[in-house]
């Protein structure tokens, strides 16, 4: 494989596995909102945010694979074919952290997500069902950290 | 700082009980406790039956004022899509508290006139739908010119009709049924005679003929006069049916008057519930609850204001008593309070965190957030929130909080972050001297940088456990169990830090940190424990590593702002780059579309990682911080008020 290669590879990953998790994560956590909603409109802010936050993910998986395209020159059309190809690697390697662990904590935090949706229905009170969410949000964060340092890192 | 509550009961005549519930409601003083006549709960209602001891409020009138919210919180449910939206960011309007309660029978009559509609509309619709059916089972006999009413049994025949397909009829012709068919094709109609003598063969004929027997309506009449009829009466039944629909749709109009009459209606259930915790006899009643230490004088002032005759005892809490919570602090710490109380409100015996904790909170969300242009708009719009939506409780709270947060965010854009997601030097070139920080070169140094501001954080709390145990009296607690502690820091930093006789002082001090903590950490425990107890405290340095750790969350949010608006902006340069080539429009339209685009992706950006920044900052305050001092566990002192949904009560 080329440098361009893995490169290209490492983006699609980047944005495809973080964006399978948002959207199952997003989907579950909507139809759990739909219930509340139904029951009472009025909900429909706290619900809505309580949705979307697994979609974070997706987010932070989009930006890692931007930069892993600018860096590498894919975004200008030329497609720099000089890449070197362990330059190509450290890009495809950067991408792991937010691609896997963004897949599995957008799907667990989408299941606070759900649960949280009860606090709201019985207690009408969103706020506490948002930080336990949060907290899963921690390691997302902390992968696409690790994401960006490297991609930065790479010579 | 925590308001020591006192308990209070008040006696009084029940004549002056409605005039003093309202002052107190009006004035929010009080935090009214069911009033029990002796410690067993259950055997009050027994024993205040037999003593003419009842409850001021009766359950009857406290049902009907719970009615009354309920009713016109259903009417202005149902006319929400017609009342005026009202906008974004306006006040909600200001009304006195008498004035909303002389709105609630207006607003019961507009919801008596709504149900009154609904119910027409109702009736309205099940009338079409009636008539919609009668003229389904009229269709197929529509060719029928004869009155339906008119088909009367015979002495030797029953007529019987129903519609049979045309090719069928000769069939029944041959068979000898004696029938007249009205139409030719398709499915005719047909009214059969059937001989009362013998009805089963005729029967068994028409029932080979695949003949369906019509359920024939109870009008009668011509079945085309009918349908035609008919129509005519669901046409007037869709037009009044409209009518009644723009009727509601008028009522609309109503909608301040309704949501005054709710939050009335609020106000009376309040009232009507807290009457149901007095006790009463005959003449007198008696009022139990908590009230603010420093405003027991101005509650003594607005009773002795109310009431011809009375007793008020005031006392401090039993230890057994459990006494709500009220912290009061100035201007700029009380909005922190609502992120205490998001952990939960301090026990109402111990420590208010809320002054020892901004400072942190603020600086470690302005590195979170790290950008000096989000900080702008935050500071703005939480300004612009304030000043025009007038919002009340924890909206206000978080609006005020973010204000300062935006404020600490532009400062901390400028020392480690960006502006708007652009690098300071590529805005005022290579020479400008800030950031003095960037994360994303210097990342060991960012690191340090934040668990060190982490630890200094956690020495924080810990010098506060120690001022709180000494002022208790705990010197064992604040010595063996803190102090140690922060020997062991102080001395291992000298030692590795310093040169000279100072290093071997740290020693000696981090030495004796250490003999402090096995010797006396175990000082609670009996036998073998007392020794082991000792030694194990000494794990509790693993939760000093992690927790320090734990800050790395504010390099990784940092940057995660820094980086996406980073990308937001190239994203929009590409964009602005591909639209500038259209010949003619292209400047006008790439510079909009752009402008639109930034506005939009900057927007969305601030506000996830608003979000991320004020939970992961609140989190660091709960667990790393409020872990070494805090004790949670208080109720917030909620007192009887007039909490209204849509209006802003004046005093």
């Amino acid at each position: 494989m080329t440098g361009i290669m893995w490169a290209a590879l490492g983006a699609v990953i980047a944005l495809v596995l973080p964006g399978i998790g948002s959207s199952i994560g997003v989907g579950m956590a909507g139809r759990a909102a739909a219930g509340v909603i139904a029951e009472d409109p009025e909900k429909s802010g706290q619900c809505t945010v309580l949705q979307l936050l697994p979609a974070t993910q997706g987010i932070y998986g989009f930006i890692v694979a931007f930069l892993i395209a600018s860096n590498a020159g894919l975004l200008k059309g030329s497609g720099a074919s000089d890449l070197a190809v362990s330059v190509g690697r450290g890009y495809f390697f950067a991408a792991l952290p937010i691609a896997i662990v963004g897949l599995v904590s957008a799907y667990l935090q989408s299941r606070v997500c759900c649960a949280g949706m009860n606090i709201v229905a019985k207690q009408g009170e969103g706020g506490k069902g948002i930080v336990l969410a949060i907290m899963v949000e921690t390691y997302a964060i902390l992968a696409v950290l690790v994401s960006v340092l490297m991609l930065v890192g790479v010579k | 700082m925590i308001v020591p509550m006192k308990h209070i009961s008040l006696f009084a005549l029940k004549a002056d009980e409605r005039r003093i519930m309202k002052t107190l409601q009006k004035n929010g003083v009080i935090q009214i406790e069911k009033a029990e006549e002796d410690e067993s709960a259950s055997s009050v209602d027994a024993l205040a039956n037999a003593a003419g001891l009842f409850r001021a409020g009766s359950e009857a009138e406290l049902t009907e004022k719970q009615n009354n919210v309920l009713r016109i919180k259903a009417a202005i449910g149902r006319l929400g899509s017609y009342m005026p939206k009202p906008g974004m960011l306006e006040a909600p309007p200001e009304h006195g508290e008498d004035e909303l309660i002389a709105a609630v029978p207006g607003a019961l009559a507009v919801t008596e006139e709504l149900d009154g509609l609904l119910k027409q509309i109702a009736r309205a619709k099940s009338e079409k739908e009636k008539k919609l059916q009668t003229i389904k089972s009229l269709t197929p006999l529509v060719s029928v010119d004869i009155p339906l009413d008119s088909i009367r049994s015979t002495r030797t025949a029953d007529f019987t009709l129903g519609t049979v397909k045309a090719e069928k009829l000769d069939q029944l012709r041959e068979a000898g049924v004696m029938f007249d068919a009205f139409g030719t094709e398709g499915k005719v109609p047909v009214l059969a005679a059937v001989p009362k003598a013998d009805p089963d063969e005729t029967l068994a004929c028409l029932r080979a003929a695949g003949f369906s027997e019509a359920a024939i309506p109870a009008c009668g009449g011509v079945p085309a006069d009918t349908i035609t009829e008919l129509r005519s009466e669901i046409a007037s039944l869709e037009l009044e049916y409209s009518e009644l629909n723009q009727k509601v749709a008028a009522l609309g109009e109503h909608a301040a008057e309704l949501k005054m009459g709710l939050d009335g209606a609020m106000i009376e259930e309040s009232r009507a519930k807290a009457r149901c915790e007095l006790l009463a006899t005959r003449e007198t009643f008696m009022l139990e609850g908590w009230v603010r230490s420093d405003e027991a004088e101005k509650l003594d002032g607005l009773i002795a204001a109310d009431a011809q005759a009375y007793y008020l005892e005031m006392r401090d809490p039993f230890d057994e008593e459990q006494p709500p919570t009220y912290c009061k602090n100035n201007k700029f710490f009380a909005p922190f309070e609502f992120v205490t109380n998001m952990y939960s409100p301090p026990d109402p015996r111990g420590f208010d965190p809320t002054a020892v904790m901004a400072p942190f909170y603020l600086l470690f969300f302005g590195l979170m957030m790290g950008d000096t242009g989000y900080g702008l708009i935050i500071t703005l719009g939480a300004l612009l929130m304030l000043k025009l939506k007038k919002p009340k409780g924890g909206t206000e709270q978080v609006c005020r909080i973010l204000v300062w947060g935006g404020v600490s965010t532009m400062i901390c854009g400028l020392l480690t972050g960006t502006f708007f997601g652009m690098n300071w030097s590529d805005l005022f070139g290579e020479g400008f001297p800030f950031p003095l920080l960037d994360p994303m070169k210097d990342q060991m140094t960012a690191m340090i940088l934040y668990c060190g501001l982490g630890f200094f954080q956690i020495v924080a709390g810990m010098v506060v456990s120690i001022v709180i145990h000494v002022t208790r009296g705990d010197w064992q607690t604040a010595l063996f169990d803190v102090g140690s502690w922060l020997m062991i820091f102080a001395g291992a930093a000298a030692a590795l830090l310093v040169k000279g006789p100072v290093k071997y002082a740290g020693y000696v001090l981090a030495g004796l940190g250490l003999l402090l903590i096995i010797v006396f950490g175990g000082r609670n425990k009996k036998g073998f424990g007392r020794v082991t107890g000792g030694i194990g405290k000494l794990y509790d340095i693993t939760g000093f590593f992690s927790d320090v750790l734990s800050y790395a969350r504010v390099f990784a949010l940092g940057l995660a702002t820094g980086v996406m608006g980073g990308v937001f902006n190239m994203i929009s340069s590409m964009v602005h780059g591909a639209l500038k080539g259209i010949p003619v429009v292209g400047p006008v339209v790439s510079f909009v579309v752009t402008a639109v685009l930034l506005a939009l992706l900057h927007m969305f950006c601030i506000a996830i990682n608003a979000l991320g920044s004020f939970i992961h900052c609140a989190r660091l305050q709960f667990i790393e911080y409020y872990n070494r001092f805090y004790t949670p566990g208080g109720k917030l002192f909620k007192p009887l008020a007039s909490d209204t949904k849509y209006n802003k009560v004046i005093k």
